[in-house]
């Protein structure tokens, strides 16, 4: 019955206006945020800052690197403080979304007496020199952060936004072999494919999720279901996963037409294929934001009764999840962004955060959907029918039972 | 509740343009889309539009109430947290940031309607307003121009004027449809 459930779930679903208009709005995603960014005429290898003047107008950029040096991210932060004190304003990272906060008289004065601290001669960002040790440095930046209240680029949590540098020609020339050598194009570009296609998959699929539940409620057909005696965790289960699977099939259309369309790309230049990277960034990285939206959507809808709740819901950890671009790979992050191409050295780095943050989610999907499948054994009444199944045996053997009487 | 809960999500303290544009543009747009599409299906959801067509008030009566109750209290909304910004040493042209706002939520909510009256499909009135918005959340403008909604964000109002010649034209169409069901 289980299985016959999630076919028919899977059929309902191919035959939804909305499930067509989901597919449309994933496939123009796919086409004016990932396939803008694939280069087709070829591969291209950093050029040189001349070249690059010449053809763009403009002072290259390569992207950024981590800065490990103490005495170069004791200067970052000093010039982020001096920046932020200046402009009157920081970013503050809260549990759910990050905002601007304006700084009063006390906090500017606050931040500008601890820039004192670090350089005594005054506050020429141009020429750094330290009048304080590292250590005795952290403990000053540490003590802007609480004073701004927590959650800034000030603390320890956030400060690796800070300590960034622009990459040179030399290094971007250096990480392009690594990333040919070590991590292949394909990889690359599988996460690039993963980031975006991630944006889709954080909220779109909570307009397919947040109405199934509640359709039975909308077709007057919640009490002949409610009589039939599948248990509600399999009832909410099997509708999950045919969810999951119809919304994959078409992740997995689209991920295929990635695969050839890079691939050639990386053929025709040269150069390594990986013809699994794609789809191996579309299951590890992807799959567990669809599956954490579509269980929001499962959970949230059963609590209200109504499906419009969870969208903005959705939407608020959405958009809270969105920034920064690369590099937060931490436990309240449901859409991972990795919005670069190679960066593999941040990827190695960040690779066991990532892979607990998408473990934790699939976890987390699981419960939710159980959660969902509990209140909806509620709403059927006590012991999701394991009485009316004690009565059905009971009449059973009563009827094989010879009379008495007779 | 998403109107109540922006001043713990913002700080609404000393903002410039740039910064309550943010906040306008980019979230309390949202009110439209959440409060608009709802108010055309009302009587489908129950079954009851037989009912209320055969009554003596025309339905497309009762349509252009809901709606302009339901408009003017997005406006109010809207504008009340504009006013909560500008009344805490708030650096911005508080109309201006007040009816571009309301335009964006306003445009995403008859976009709603729209799709609604067409599909028969509430999810789906949802869903293309949302998409919209993170189409445009995402590419800024590169495609629509001067029909960008969240103009504001490039401190321009003129886009406003082409937003609001298509709610209006939208407006028409929605209205002459429920009228020819009804």
């Amino acid at each position: 019955m289980f299985l016959s459930l999630v076919f028919k779930e899977i059929k309902q679903q191919f035959k939804s206006i909305i499930f067509y208009l989901f597919i449309g709005i994933i496939v123009l995603f796919y086409i004016t945020q990932f396939l803008g960014d694939v280069d087709t005429e070829g591969v291209s290898k950093p050029i040189p800052p001349d070249e690059y003047r010449e053809a763009y107008g403009r002072e290259p950029y390569y992207g950024y690197i981590e800065e490990e040096d103490p005495e170069d991210q004791m200067n970052l932060m000093y010039s982020r403080l001096i920046r932020d004190a200046n402009h009157g304003s920081v970013l503050q990272h809260g549990f759910l979304m990050s905002k601007i906060v304006n700084l009063s008289k006390g906090q500017k004065e606050f931040m500008l007496d601890a820039a004192d601290k670090i350089i005594k001669e005054g506050h020429d960002i141009s020429n750094f020199e330290a009048d304080v040790s590292y250590k005795e440095f952290q403990i000053i930046i540490e003590k802007v952060d609480e004073r701004l209240g927590g959650g800034t680029y000030f603390s320890e949590e956030y400060n690796d936004q800070v300590y960034r540098q622009e990459k040179t020609y030399d290094q971007a020339l250096k990480d392009f072999e690594t990333m040919i050598s070590k991590d292949t194009l394909s990889n690359a570009y599988g996460r690039l494919y993963a980031d975006y296609m991630g944006i889709g998959a954080g909220f779109f699929p909570i307009f397919l999720a947040a109405f199934i539940l509640t359709r039975d409620k909308r077709y007057r057909m919640s009490e002949l279901i409610y009589s039939r005696e599948i248990s509600s965790y399999k009832y909410v289960f099997a509708k999950y996963i045919a969810l999951v699977i119809s919304v994959s099939l078409v992740y997995l259309a689209i991920v295929t037409h990635a695969t050839i369309l890079v691939s050639s790309v990386v053929k025709a230049n040269g150069y390594t294929v990986d013809y699994l990277a794609f789809y191996k960034y579309t299951f590890g990285w992807l799959v567990p934001t669809l599956l954490f939206t579509i269980s929001m959507g499962f959970v949230i809808s059963i609590i209200f009764g109504n499906g419009i709740v969870a969208i903005p819901i959705q939407f608020g950890l959405w958009i809270s999840s969105l920034l920064p671009l690369v590099g937060d790979y931490g436990l309240s992050k449901f859409v991972l962004r990795f919005n670069t191409v190679g960066s593999y050295d941040i990827f190695k780095e960040s690779i066991n955060d990532i892979l607990i943050n998408r473990i934790l989610y699939t976890v987390l999907a699981i419960i939710l959907v159980g959660v969902a499948g509990r209140i909806l054994s509620y709403r059927r009444g006590r012991q999701d029918g394991i009485i009316k199944k004690r009565f059905k045996r009971k009449s059973k053997e009563d009827s094989r039972t010879p009379s008495l009487q007779s | 509740m998403l109107v109540a809960v922006t001043p713990f999500l913002f700080s609404l303290v000393r903002l410039e343009y740039s910064n309550i544009a943010t906040v306008g543009e980019l979230y309390l747009s949202v009110i439209g889309i959440i409060l608009l599409p709802n108010i055309i299906n009302i009587e489908d959801i129950d079954n009851i539009k037989e009912v209320i067509y055969i009554r003596k008030t025309p339905h497309i009566i009762t349509t252009i109430l809901r709606l302009a109750i339901i408009i003017i209290f997005m406006f109010i909304l809207i504008s009340s947290i504009i006013l909560l910004a500008k009344l805490q040493q708030g650096n911005f042209p508080f109309w201006e940031i007040s009816l571009g706002s309301f335009i964006s939520s306003l445009y995403f909510g008859i976009i709603g309607i729209t799709v609604v009256n067409i599909t028969k499909s509430l999810p789906s009135g949802y869903l293309i307003p949302f998409a919209y918005y993170a189409f445009e959340f995402s590419t800024r403008g590169k495609y629509t121009k001067d029909f960008f909604v969240f103009s504001l964000l490039n401190e321009s109002f003129i886009e406003k004027g082409n937003l609001l010649l298509i709610i209006g034209g939208l407006l028409i169409v929605n209205l002459v449809i429920i009228y020819k069901r009804s």
